[in-house]
């Protein structure tokens, strides 16, 4: 028997002492509020199984004394602290159902009687013991332990529904356990002449069925013979001990399992939440680098749009350059640029791309697609949607094998009129989203921005031309005409010395005459050759420097020479190349009239400054040189800085008196790139 | 007492349990009628009815356990004329019936309000009927400590105060209840509950001090009377003294408990439903209290004679 309660004290001390270390390492488990209860439960069990077990041995007659006070003591708070921890752990999962609000009422009647039978039961002569013991396990052991049970299956159920299947059986192993516990210790009593295992096992009395008289005493019969010590051992062969200390065996062991398998299994969970939140940060973290590089992309394209605006690049090579990025950026397999024409009766395809090649339409290609003609009317943009059939997107792809599965078309505006349509197609049926027909809206706001441009550099460069012809009309009317005024004036004099006849004076007068017919003559070839020039925009502005240095060669009668070092195409603006034969003709104007040069050098060379490509022109002469302060030359210089200003450029001056002269003119390149010089819009 | 005798008690506690919770809350019912409406009343009144229905069953299945051959028991009720026995048999079994039919009435017809009235104060009718007859049972020359008047007022008293207790807990309950299937009703029953308990507190001090007086009484009664009046007496005080003194103890406490609960409701405005393990405490207590004073009524009867 010792050995029993041994045992028996071992196992509830070590539940005690587990759910005291658990409860001091933390963590989330789901007992976790109860714990408490159950490591003083188990403690104050432990004690109370082995003060049993001194009890049971051999002891002298004062520490028995004294074993047996503290069994009355630890006996009671053993099932005060089982009750508590078994109602605690029976609401814990979740409130009960209202109905149970009841249930203490319905019981109050019977724990009142059954406290007040107990009560009475301390006034018999029994040892005080058994009536504690007894009404120990009644009142507090058997409800503990049911409500304990109950509330480990409620676990059981709650762990099967998160799918924890081996904690689950745990706890259906534990709510057995506590019930197979609420038998044996609660509702198996000693012997005592009280109930309700008196009512039942002794005081019954049973009538004979037909005669109506008592027969012979009670005996333990059915279920509630096993409420009795004496038949326990009789049928089982083994005390009532041993079933206790086999219930506290495996009340301890499914609940110390349970309480390490959902350690274990919330370290997995937290650490499947951790792997899944890591997983979630770097995917974040890739969406946010992948959104930043789009936005990049987006930006760079953009910015690269504006500069190439901004420098007065040809406007055919910015729209090509933004069909090309927004066919890579919107991800599509083919990109049209179509503008209406001149009567705006028609939409004609004027630029269009695929993965291939980049096409600028020469010849007039009606665009028919309704869609895309819609849009000229309304100012919605368009986006297809997947539920929409293949039929409505067709007529969009030109020079493409497969339909259009999927598109975005926006129109192009100009003062609010429109003027076009920019539209991007997939072949496959992967929509567009809200963002790209945004993103669409910009660039055909770039696209609508570079012909707007293009316009009012096309109407800068006519008024640059218009106000180059006002500049040579005026210097033929101060030159020419002056000298037409002086020549009559002139023949008024030689005609009055001829009368005279002062001879040596009428030549002198007829050379002087014949000196100003010369500069007038010069002046009027050098503006005659300054109209051709301005006027030949068909040739490059190498060709048609070289061909007026060799002009004025001619005119001037002075030996020239041309250099360059320039075999491509110069990618300067319209307006630069402009101002730089402006600079060219002053430049040479001032030789003509003033350097007194036989020679006069023009070099014109590619040169790279601060990382940017600039085109450098040099006239030198050697002629008489002048000082920088000469003031008849001033006028013509400021004239050719102000002209290299005007296109962001540089002109320097170099001179010594005696020495010839130096025009350096630096102006700035657009940005190195394969330009297709085809007119587009302009055409 | 062995266990079959316990079932005596059992039955008087509850029977007169059953009829104070229905004087107690038939008295609200009528009370109340100008401050709510009928239908209102009817739905709150519902299931303190059943409860009481509830425990005039157990009652009457719990007297049968002192009887040695139960399926006889009917056979009791065929001496009304003579036996107060009998009449009590009668009045119990026409107080379930009645109550069993307002119950009825009261979960399964509307309307009907007078009938409603009407059979609420016939079934208290019948239970105090049965209860007098309860109390008469006990009034045998041959047992002394039990052949008073007090017999027959410690009765009264027990069901007033039962009743009070009940019905205080039974209200708070059946509106914890409320607050989650008919919450609508909520603000009805916490103005009834607010009403009530001060009433209660008063109706349960005077019920302790009516019992003290008549226990008082019957000590003076048993100190001057026979050789058993002494024995009893005896009993009484030296036996059972500890449980004497429990029982009021436990009185004292129970409505204590009650009055500093009815103080937190109804001055402090605390929640009802938050004073409910308090409430319940106090019913507890009261409830040990009046079964300890029934089990002394047994237990210190001296039979006179052989």
């Amino acid at each position: 028997m010792m050995v029993f309660y041994f045992f028996y004290g071992l196992s509830f001390g070590g539940l005690g002492l587990a759910a005291y270390l658990q409860l001091r390492r933390g963590g989330e488990l789901p007992l976790r509020n109860q714990l408490p209860w159950l490591a003083a439960f188990g403690f104050a069990c432990g004690a109370t199984g082995w003060i049993d077990m001194f009890l049971v041995s051999e002891t002298r007659h004062d520490i028995r004394q004294i074993l047996n006070i503290l069994r009355i003591i630890f006996q009671p708070v053993t099932g005060l602290l089982l009750l508590i921890f078994g109602w605690r752990i029976l609401t814990q999962l979740s409130p009960l159902p209202s109905w149970t609000v009841f249930i203490p009422g319905v019981l109050i009647v019977p724990i009142a009687f059954v406290i007040t039978y107990a009560s009475t039961t301390f006034i018999t002569p029994s040892p005080i013991e058994i009536p504690i013991d007894i009404w120990s396990r009644y009142l507090l052991y058997l409800p503990g332990s049911i409500m304990a049970g109950i509330g480990f299956l409620r676990q059981w159920r709650e762990q099967k529904r998160f799918g924890l299947q081996d904690v689950a059986s745990l706890m259906l192993g534990a709510g057995l356990a506590f019930l197979f516990e609420a038998f044996v210790v609660g509702l198996i009593v000693p012997a005592a002449p009280y109930g309700p295992d008196s009512y039942y096992n002794y005081d019954r009395v049973v009538l004979d069925a037909f005669t109506g008289e008592q027969v012979d005493l009670a005996r333990p019969y059915g279920l509630t013979a096993w409420l009795d010590y004496q038949q326990v051992l009789e049928v089982t062969g083994l005390p009532i001990q041993f079933w206790r200390m086999l219930s506290a065996f495996a009340v301890t062991f499914f609940i110390l399992r349970g309480l390490d398998v959902f350690d274990a299994i919330r370290k997995r969970q937290v650490k499947a939440l951790e792997n899944e939140r890591d997983r979630a940060r770097q995917a974040a973290y890739e969406s946010q680098i992948v959104a930043r590089m789009t936005a990049e992309s987006w930006a760079d394209a953009l910015v690269s749009i504006s500069r190439r605006i901004a420098e007065l690049d040809d406007v055919d090579n910015i729209l090509v350059h933004i069909v090309e990025n927004a066919r890579t950026l919107l991800r599509s397999d083919f990109i049209g640029l179509a503008i209406l024409n001149g009567d705006n009766s028609q939409l004609e395809l004027k630029c269009c791309s695929n993965a291939n090649q980049i096409e600028l339409v020469k010849s007039p290609t009606v665009v028919k697609s309704p869609v895309l003609l819609n849009i000229l009317l309304n100012r919605q943009s368009y986006r297809s949607l997947e539920s929409e059939s293949a039929g409505t997107l067709q007529e969009m792809c030109f020079c493409a094998e497969s339909p259009a599965r999927a598109a975005v078309a926006v129109r192009l505006d100009l003062d609010t009129r429109p003027i076009g349509v920019l539209w991007v197609a997939r072949f496959q049926a992967e929509p567009y989203s809200e963002t790209d027909v945004i993103w669409l809206e910009s660039l055909a706001d770039q696209v609508e921005i570079a012909i707007n441009h293009g316009l009012m550099t096309s109407q800068l460069q006519t008024l640059s031309v218009v106000e180059e012809r006002g500049r040579i009309a005026r210097e033929m009317h101060d030159g020419l005409a002056q000298v037409l005024g002086y020549m009559n004036l002139q023949v008024q004099t030689l005609e009055a010395l001829l009368q005279q006849g002062k001879a040596k004076s009428l030549e002198t007068e007829l050379a002087q005459m014949r000196q100003a017919i010369q500069v007038a003559h010069a002046d009027v070839r050098e503006n005659i050759l300054s109209l051709r020039t301005t006027l030949a925009n068909e040739k490059g502005l190498v060709s048609a420097a070289a061909e007026y240095l060799e002009e004025f060669g001619i005119q001037a009668g002075i030996e020239t020479k041309f250099d360059s070092d320039i075999t491509e195409e110069l990618a300067v603006s319209s307006m630069a190349e402009v101002q730089l034969v402006c600079i060219l003709q002053e430049a040479l104007t001032n030789v003509r009239k003033h350097a007194r040069a036989k020679r006069v050098k023009v070099l014109l060379r590619k040169e790279v400054v601060d990382e940017a490509e600039h085109i450098c022109m040099t006239v030198a002469d050697d002629g008489v040189g002048f000082t920088l302060s000469d003031s008849r030359r001033s006028f013509g210089l400021q004239t050719m800085r102000e002209r290299a200003q005007s296109v962001n450029g540089k002109l320097g001056v170099y001179s010594t008196p005696g020495q010839g002269s130096l025009i350096e003119c630096h102006l700035p390149c657009l940005q190195p790139e394969n330009l297709k010089k085809q007119s587009v819009v302009f055409s | 007492m062995n266990l079959r005798e316990w079932a005596l008690p059992v039955y008087t506690i509850l029977m007169e349990l059953a009829t104070g919770a229905l004087l107690m809350l038939w008295t609200i019912r009528a009370l109340s009628r100008s401050k709510l409406r009928r239908e209102e009343m009817d739905r709150i009144i519902r299931n303190p009815l059943l409860v009481i229905l509830f425990t005039v069953v157990v009652a009457m299945i719990g007297a049968h356990f002192h009887l040695s051959r139960p399926y006889l028991s009917i056979l009791a009720a065929l001496n009304f004329r003579s036996s107060w026995l009998s009449r009590e048999i009668v009045f119990t079994v026409l107080f379930f019936l009645s109550t069993g039919y307002l119950w009825y009435l009261q979960w399964f017809v509307t309307g009907r309000p007078v009938l409603k009235d009407a059979f609420g104060w016939i079934a208290l009718m019948f239970g105090f009927a049965a209860t007098y007859c309860m109390s008469w049972i006990y009034l045998l020359p041959t047992q002394t400590a039990w052949n008073t008047p007090f017999t027959i007022l410690s009765f009264y008293v027990s069901t007033l105060l039962l009743g009070v207790m009940t019905m205080a807990c039974l209200l708070i309950m059946d509106m914890k209840f409320a607050e989650v299937r008919e919450p609508a009703t909520v603000q009805a029953r916490n103005a009834i509950v607010h009403s009530a308990l001060v009433w209660f507190v008063g109706l349960a001090i005077v019920s302790v001090i009516a019992a003290t007086t008549i226990n008082l009484y019957q000590i003076q009664y048993l100190r001057s009377g026979d050789e058993t009046a002494q024995m009893s007496l005896q009993l009484l005080l030296e036996l059972y003294r500890a449980l004497f003194g429990i029982r009021f103890v436990l009185m004292l406490a129970g409505i204590g408990t009650l009055a500093i609960s009815a103080y937190l409701i109804v001055r402090r405005n605390k929640p009802a439903t938050e004073m409910m393990i308090p409430v319940y405490v106090s019913c507890l207590l009261v409830l040990i209290g009046e079964i300890i004073g029934r089990f002394l009524l047994y237990a210190t009867h001296v039979r006179v004679g052989i």
